[in-house]
């Protein structure tokens, strides 16, 4: 069975989601930490950081941070602080969908085909304001500052 | 959880792994411990006329691993993945 990735969560979520406001919830918690954490090993693999060295930084233990890792624990906002200046990064959480309309906004005014120049001058500004933003975004629901 | 950490992108390695040196394959890892569940996928990346990129992951087998390191079992699971071609139907 073949399913693009979108109508393929979808489904999933069809058969495994009873509507269970508690599990929905649950499951949301899950994937904004999720967010956090993909950012953070990331930046830990760029920098170098193994998992020892960044929980002796956090002040916790390695386990800990695997068990966060795995969805096993939810870490608490000042985990996730802290994780943030062992590493030098700061996070933003923005609704996904200003980052979606953001980046379809920068999208459109890059490429420059649907882009009308004569309202370059009129809109240059506030394009400019959105690009400095999206700069500042990185491309999911939690941002890197 | 992992299907949509992969869709969102925010997935961590302690979930799901692509192994680079079995290129096309990858890993959701279900639980840790004693009772190491795993399913090894095929992944296929390829571009539609639209230009969206698509990246197609097939559920292939579960397996309890028990080592840490790849043993022979999962190198040949890994392989066979990497040789088999599946056929695939639209959802509707």
């Amino acid at each position: 069975m073949i399913m693009n990735t979108k109508n393929g969560v979808e489904a999933f979520k069809k058969i495994f989601n009873d509507g269970n406001y508690k599990e929905e919830v649950e499951f949301e918690t899950q994937m904004l930490a999720l967010s956090f954490l993909s950012s953070i090993e990331k930046e830990a693999e760029k920098q170098n950081v193994n998992r020892k060295q960044l929980a002796k930084k956090v002040g916790t233990s390695a386990s800990y941070i695997t068990q966060i890792m795995r969805g096993n624990k939810i870490p608490n906002l000042k985990i996730l602080a802290a994780l943030g200046i062992a590493l030098n990064i700061k996070f933003n959480i923005v609704p996904v969908e200003d980052i979606q309309a953001s980046r379809r906004d920068f999208d459109e005014y890059t490429s420059g085909v649907k882009f009308d120049s004569s309202r370059i001058k009129k809109m240059s500004f506030e394009h400019e304001e959105k690009i400095r933003r999206i700069n500042k975004f990185r491309p999911l629901s939690i941002c890197k500052g | 959880m992992i299907i949509e950490g992969i869709f969102r992108n925010t997935i961590t390695r302690d979930l799901y792994e692509e192994y680079s040196e079995y290129p096309g394959t990858a890993t959701m890892k279900l639980s840790k411990g004693s009772d190491n569940y795993r399913i090894y996928c095929k992944i296929e990346r390829f571009t539609e006329k639209d230009s969206t990129k698509v990246k197609q992951i097939v559920l292939v087998r579960l397996h309890h691993k028990k080592d840490q390191k790849l043993s022979k079992k999962e190198i040949n699971i890994l392989s066979s993945i990497q040789n088999n071609d599946y056929e695939y139907k639209k959802w509707s």
